[in-house]
């Protein structure tokens, strides 16, 4: 009944938020081991059991449903007479399930808290990224990034920013680019103001409008930040983080939102151009997630093949316009700029904003616990 | 005879590994989650950790078990009310179509059970059924009405999702219930009302019990109805925990929070098996 529910009511992005909420259950091992040895990650030695960048078998594939152009998959399994084998997931938890049940799959698609948690557990295999002949997409960053030292363990795939949407013809106030919007706008627009159902994003945000650290593991931050939810609680219509439905057809006419999603809602809609999309001077969460093999692959070098192919300049581009996120290579990058970002200014994600967005990162140990207090006090008050 | 015996053992069999292996089992591992924690990537590591039931009572849950309490209590009042004229008339006044009225009780669970919390989206939504018909005749305009995300549309969806629980044990117990009562009743100078409160209903009592428990149990533990059809302010321990395992929560306290809400449940359920004994007994 639990698992069917979540087949049904919630969209992608809300999986991958649910998804990396739940990643929390993880981290809670920290807490019961009490009195907690801060988990610095120490700089992770460099792997040595490459898996070589050949054709070693047909491709074990777990990914989430059109997350990926079809055509260049025929694409792939044209060129290297192969064949891939898809299967989906409809949200991280079931994901890590899966992987956790040890069926082997070549190639997933984590998001970046998980591929921290993924890379502590040991439980990925290296991608040499000198046996990549398009590995030179990848920006510089994302060769270092925060959830995975040196890269060595995963690719970066599509990323996304949260911010506020809003309709021009039922909302006409002017925003100010703030997190403040929300509580300026809720008692004009009761009801009709949605908030995302995702602790991390509704705390981080209520945070970052104080001008306090979007993690902060300090009580009285935290107090304070939930305190000022809750003077809001009364205007929210719904506490949901499935945004495309909402402001589809579920009424919400200013919505807590991922930018990916404001997309899939402009092409949805009749009338796209009343809706817009801010995000928040304070500070801009922003997430991606990634390609990563896991250990008991069986065809890690189709993998690393499949991995190189989608890096491609022409190949990344064909796959924004098929998905509609900014891949995280130069050519996606600059694609998704030119042509969705162009007809859509306010979805422009530029790499600067995505590497100096804010960062929430799953709390661990006694903070997980506090966040989790916190988080239901807004849920059940 | 004792092969009778045994053939009924062999019997039982089945059924019987049926419950150990689907609800034993899944019951003995939630037990066991309930009592761990979690390894890095949420796999759960037993061992001995009963502070996750003490975090149960923590009294920042009070309001949502009230709240749970609540909703269950109002639903199960309501289909009693909508529930018991249905059966009645069903029973008393349908003749030969009292089959058919029985199926066509039924037939909305031939869908699947989201798919008709779903369906009231549609129906209660700001640009639905129920508005578009207000609209018609002046009462709703822009803004519409409301209903959607809030405790009415909560409650009434849960009514809708378990009426048929409480219609059906009803009318059995009608159905069980000698008609010429109801006339001994009448005969003796009982108005319709004195009637119906000195004999029909002590004599179905049993079924409305058995109505308002089938009734009562699930709603205060459903999740999905609150989830679809409420708001912020329709939380229920359902949704609590489901958080526990899906948005900033901890396996292991969602797992003690299900143990001690089925212990709430398996107690009012002994009450009811008890009273529903007493009666028997009386007669045997």
């Amino acid at each position: 009944m639990a698992s069917k529910l979540w087949n049904d009511e919630i969209n992608r992005r809300d999986f991958l938020r649910g998804g990396a909420a739940l990643g929390l259950g993880g981290s809670a091992l920290w807490l019961a081991m009490a009195c907690g040895s801060t988990s610095t990650a120490a700089q992770p030695s460099a792997p040595t059991n490459y898996p070589k960048a050949e054709i070693d078998g047909d491709l074990e594939y777990f990914n989430w449903s059109e997350y990926l152009n079809p055509d260049a998959i025929t694409a792939f399994e044209k060129k290297y007479s192969v064949k891939v084998n898809q299967t989906n997931f409809d949200n991280m938890s079931a994901m890590m399930a899966k992987l956790n049940a040890g069926i082997n799959y070549d190639l997933t698609f984590p998001t970046m808290d998980y591929v921290e948690q993924l890379v502590k557990a040991n439980a990925l295999l290296p991608i040499d990224h000198k046996q990549l002949v398009n590995w030179s997409e990848v920006p510089s960053y994302f060769n270092n990034p925060w959830y995975d030292p040196h890269a060595y363990y995963s690719t970066p795939y599509a990323i996304w920013t949260t911010g506020i949407a809003w309709r021009t013809d039922h909302v006409p106030d002017t925003l100010a680019g703030s997190w403040n919007d929300l509580w300026t706008l809720a008692p004009k627009y009761g009801g009709k103001l949605f908030l995302l159902d995702d602790f991390q994003e509704v705390i981080g945000m209520s945070l970052l409008r104080l001008h306090k650290d979007v993690n902060s593991g300090s009580r009285g931050d935290l107090d304070k930040a939930v305190q000022e939810v809750l003077n809001i609680k009364q205007y929210v219509g719904k506490f949901s983080t499935d945004d495309i439905t909402n402001m589809v057809s579920g009424g919400a006419a200013i919505h807590h939102a991922w930018s990916g999603d404001v997309y899939q809602v402009l092409s949805q809609v009749d009338k796209p151009e009343v809706w817009k999309f801010e995000t928040c001077s304070e500070g801009v969460p922003t997430g991606n997630d990634t390609f990563v093999i896991p250990k008991n692959a069986k065809h890690p070098g189709t993998a690393l093949k499949f991995i190189d192919f989608m890096l491609d300049p022409a190949n990344a581009s064909a796959n924004v316009d098929y998905f509609g996120y900014p891949q995280v290579t130069t050519a996606g990058l600059q694609h998704f700029n030119d042509t969705i970002g162009k007809q859509y200014p306010f979805l422009s994600l530029t790499l600067d904003q995505a590497i100096h967005g804010v960062r929430e990162i799953v709390p661990s140990g006694s903070k997980l616990q506090l966040w989790d207090q916190e988080w239901t006090k807004i849920k059940a008050g | 005879m004792v092969g009778t015996r045994r053939l009924w053992s062999l019997l039982l069999l089945p059924g019987g590994l049926w419950l150990i292996l689907l609800f034993v089992a899944p019951f003995g591992m939630v037990i066991a989650v309930s009592l761990g924690t979690t390894d890095i990537l949420g796999r759960p590591i037993f061992g001995f950790f009963p502070e996750n039931y003490q975090q149960v009572f923590d009294p920042i849950f009070i309001p949502v078990i009230v709240r749970s309490l609540a909703f269950a209590a109002t639903t199960t009042v309501l289909c009693l009310l909508i529930g018991y004229p249905v059966a009645y008339m069903i029973a008393r006044y349908a003749g030969r179509f009292k089959t058919l009225l029985i199926v066509l009780i039924i037939l909305p669970w031939f869908a699947d059970y989201l798919v008709r919390i779903y369906a009231w989206i549609v129906i209660l939504g700001n640009e639905g059924v129920v508005n578009g018909v207000l609209r018609a005749f002046g009462l709703s305009g822009n803004p519409p009405v409301i209903f959607l995300n809030t405790p009415f549309a909560v409650v009434g969806g849960l009514v809708y999702d378990y009426l048929p629980f409480m219609i059906l044990p009803i009318y059995a117990a009608l159905e069980r219930m000698d008609p010429s009562l109801i006339e001994a009743g009448k005969d003796l100078y009982g108005t319709p009302f004195q009637t119906f409160r000195h004999v029909t209903l002590p004599a179905t009592i049993q079924g409305v019990i058995a109505g308002s428990v089938l009734v009562g149990l699930p709603a205060v533990g459903d999740f999905a109805t609150a989830l679809i059809l409420g708001g912020p302010n329709t939380y229920m321990i359902g949704n609590l925990i489901q958080d526990q395992f899906t948005n900033g929560g901890f396996w292991p306290f969602g797992a003690a929070l299900t143990i001690v809400l089925m212990a709430g449940l398996s107690l009012l359920m002994i009450f009811y098996l008890r009273s529903a004994s007493r009666p028997a007994e009386a007669t045997a």
